[in-house]
C-alpha cells in the first residue's frame, strides 16, 4: 500500500494568511478613495486577485495538489478571463455611436411597468 | 484504512485526489455560473458609470466591510477544521466547523439587515423602485419612475428628476441583488453542507486516513468566500 502523501496547510500558516487577507481588506477599502475610474478598478481587482490566490493556494491546499488538479484550477479562471476579455473586446471597439464609454445612452428600456 | 477505499480506486490516496479533483471540476462550473453575471456587470458598469457610482455609494460600506472580515474569519476557521481533521482531532474539528458555520450565519444576518434596509428605501428593482427616498445616504436627489398618469405632471414639477438615470441605477441594483442573492444561496447551501460534515465529525467519522468530506466541504466554502472577495469591491467600492 502506498504511503499517504496528503498535506494540509498548518494552523500557523493559515493564521498568517488570514492576517494578510484582513490587511488586504483594509487596503482595498482605503484604496477606494482613489476617485479614478480606471486606476480605481485596476487596484481593487488586483487586491481581490491577490486575496483569491492566497485563499486558493493556502486555504484550499492547492499548493499540495497534483498537476491535474492545478490544471483545472487555472483553466476555470482562465475561461472566465477569456469570457470577459472577448466580450469587452467587442463592446469597447464598436462604432462611436454605440461605444459604451460614450455619452449616456437614451435608448435604455423603461423599467418594469407596474402590473 | 483499506476499508474506506471503494473498489474502483487503487488506494486511499487516489480516492482522495479523485474527490478533490471532482470538486474542483464542479467549482470550475461555478466560476462559469457566477462568471456570466460578472460579465454582464462589466458591460453595464462601462456603459453607465455614473449610475453605478451612485448606486454603489448608497450601499452600506461598514456592513459590507464587516461582512467581508466575517467571511474571511469563517474561511480561516474552516482551514483550521481541515487541519484538525487531518490531525485526527475530533473535538477540534467539530468546534472549528461549528465556528465557521456561526460566522457564515452572522454573514447572512448582516446581509439580511442590508437587504431589509434596501427594501425599506425602495431600492429593489421593480414597479416600486424609486430614488427620491434617500433618507439613509444623502445622495443627490434623482429621478422617481412612476408610470401612473401623474408621472408626466411630476416630471414638470421636478425637472431635475431623470427617469433614464433612475433606470440605470435600477440596473445596478438588479446586479446587486442577483449577484449577492446567488452568493447568499450558496452560503445557505454551504452552511447546510458544513452542518452535515460537523455532525459526521462529532460522531468520529474522520481520521488522519480519511477526512475527505471536510476537505471537499472546505473547498466549497472557500470558493464562496472567493466570490465575495470579488463582489465586495465591485459592488461596494465604486468611485
Amino acid at each position: 500500500m502506498e504511503e499517504h502523501v496528503e498535506h494540509v496547510t498548518s494552523p500557523f500558516a493559515s493564521f498568517v494568511v488570514f492576517v494578510l487577507l484582513l490587511v488586504l481588506l483594509v487596503a482595498t477599502v482605503l484604496a477606494a478613495a482613489i476617485e479614478h475610474h480606471v486606476i480605481g478598478i485596476v487596484v481593487a481587482l488586483s487586491i481581490a486577485t491577490v486575496k483569491a490566490v492566497l485563499i486558493i493556494y493556502y486555504f484550499m491546499n492547492v499548493r499540495f495538489a497534483d498537476v491535474v488538479t492545478r490544471l483545472f484550477v487555472v483553466s476555470a479562471f482562465l475561461w472566465l478571463l477569456l469570457l470577459i476579455t472577448l466580450l469587452m473586446a467587442d463592446y469597447l471597439t464598436r462604432e462611436s455611436s454605440e461605444r459604451i464609454s460614450g455619452p449616456v445612452a437614451t435608448h435604455m428600456p423603461s423599467p418594469a411597468q407596474p402590473a | 484504512m483499506t476499508g474506506r477505499v471503494a473498489h474502483h480506486f487503487d488506494n486511499a490516496h487516489q480516492q482522495f485526489h479523485s474527490a478533490t479533483l471532482g470538486m474542483w471540476i464542479f467549482l470550475a462550473t461555478e466560476v462559469m455560473f457566477f462568471g456570466g453575471m460578472f460579465a454582464g456587470y462589466t458591460v453595464y458598469r462601462f456603459k453607465y458609470p455614473e449610475a453605478f457610482i451612485a448606486g454603489s455609494n448608497e450601499l452600506h460600506l461598514v456592513a459590507g466591510t464587516i461582512n467581508t472580515a466575517v467571511l474571511l474569519l469563517s474561511s480561516f476557521l474552516i482551514a483550521l477544521a481541515v487541519h484538525a481533521a487531518f490531525s485526527g482531532r475530533r473535538v477540534a474539528t467539530t468546534g472549528f466547523l461549528v465556528g465557521g458555520i456561526v460566522m457564515g450565519l452572522a454573514f447572512l444576518g448582516i446581509k439580511a439587515y442590508e437587504y431589509s434596509e434596501k427594501f425599506a428605501h425602495h431600492r429593489v428593482p421593480g414597479p416600486h423602485f424609486r430614488l427620491d427616498d434617500h433618507a439613509e445616504a444623502g445622495t443627490t436627489p434623482v429621478a422617481r419612475v412612476d408610470h401612473s398618469p401623474q408621472s408626466a405632471e411630476l416630471q414638470e414639477e421636478h425637472p431635475e428628476r431623470d427617469p433614464v438615470f433612475e433606470g440605470q441605477v435600477q440596473l445596478f441594483y438588479g446586479f446587486y441583488f442577483a449577484m449577492t442573492g446567488l452568493h447568499a444561496i450558496h452560503m445557505i447551501i454551504g452552511v447546510v453542507l458544513l452542518g452535515v460534515v460537523a455532525v459526521a465529525a462529532w460522531r468520529g467519522s474522520f481520521s488522519h486516513e480519511y477526512y475527505t468530506p471536510v476537505e471537499v466541504g472546505g473547498l466549497y466554502w472557500h470558493f464562496v468566500d472567493i466570490v465575495w472577495v470579488f463582489l465586495f469591491p465591485l459592488l461596494y467600492l465604486i468611485r
